[in-house]
């Protein structure tokens, strides 16, 4: 299955690629951003082990357009054919 | 370095200590502006300040102990909002600007003047255990509205923990020092990013946002 990616950063492993083939019929969003990580060699962690969520400081995701929170249960969501995740990497507004 | 002029924009967590490092480093020109007054919950990051300057504007106590730390600094202290309207002043005869402001809007405004006076624009943001950093460079790299364009915060108090702006604003001086003497490898186009809770450092290549109104217009 092909899944579109929408991203303000390079994804290490998808250099100049906007979508990424995977070879298996379903998909979670969980199982996508563990997909990347590994494209990546790891150098991009989506997912916190300590927590097995996505901290919203870290990265901002949507499917299809629709907001994803990366909690446990927001990642279990299903992927199907064409969808696109967008993956944003944030700056903190702190100071 | 003598020659150099820095803006450090607020005077917070990341400015009181960034603005701490560039007078010790002897740099030439020194603009400090904020329009805030210092607050006791200020006191747990914010190293220029006591619980004697409770209630005192923070650029009039910076300009004083900064003075006193290197009197070869030429300083001027602003005690101001930066809005629409006086952004572009502020950057006259300015060569670099660093952030230490604690809000989307205001970054915003600095990017769009840095951008339009091809001033380098040192970013530094703080959430919590996390920082991130980047380098922008007007015309080389991605603007800070690539990044993100949102003028609201999105949570509505951000919680600091102390010893994270004073890691950031010690790597935008380390940052700001590198554009003045033309050396190192500069955060240009990379965002690093810092997990205080693991530890980790992170680096994102960020990209260019085609249809960003400011750098790919």
């Amino acid at each position: 299955m092909k899944i579109g990616i929408v991203s303000n950063f390079t994804i290490p492993g998808l250099e100049g690629e906007n979508e990424i083939y995977l070879d298996r019929p379903a998909i979670t969003l969980r199982g996508l951003l563990e997909e990347l990580s590994s494209k990546s060699s790891g150098r991009v962690k989506f997912i916190r082990p300590s927590t097995d969520a996505v901290h919203p400081m870290d990265f901002m995701i949507d499917v299809n357009g629709v907001p994803n929170q990366g909690s446990r249960e927001d990642l279990d969501v299903a992927l199907k054919e064409g969808d696109i995740v967008t993956i944003k990497v944030l700056p903190l507004g702190g100071g | 370095m003598k020659r150099s002029h820095v803006l450090v924009a607020g005077m917070g967590g990341l400015g009181s200590l960034s603005s701490f490092y560039l007078t010790s480093l002897g740099i030439g020109n020194l603009t400090l502006i904020d329009c805030g007054s210092v607050q006791l919950s200020d006191l747990n990051r914010q190293i220029l300040y006591n619980e004697g300057d409770l209630g005192l504007k923070k650029v009039d106590v910076a300009y004083q102990r900064l003075s006193l730390l290197n009197s070869d600094v030429q300083i001027y202290s602003i005690g101001e909002k930066i809005t629409s309207e006086n952004v572009s002043g502020l950057m006259k005869e300015v060569e670099i600007v660093i952030d230490g402001t604690d809000n989307f809007e205001t970054r915003l405004l600095l990017n769009r003047a840095c951008f339009e006076k091809k001033i380098p624009y040192v970013y530094g943001g703080i959430f919590g255990f996390r920082g991130k950093i980047t380098t922008f460079l007007p015309g080389r790299t991605p603007c800070f509205e690539c990044l993100y364009q949102e003028q609201e915060e999105t949570v509505p108090v951000v919680p600091v923990v102390g010893p994270i702006p004073g890691l950031i604003a010690t790597l935008q001086v380390l940052e700001v020092l590198k554009v003045i003497l033309g050396m190192g490898d500069l955060l240009a186009g990379r965002l690093l990013s810092f997990d205080g809770e693991t530890m980790a450092f992170s680096y994102f290549d960020i990209v260019k946002r085609p249809e960003c109104k400011i750098c790919s217009a």
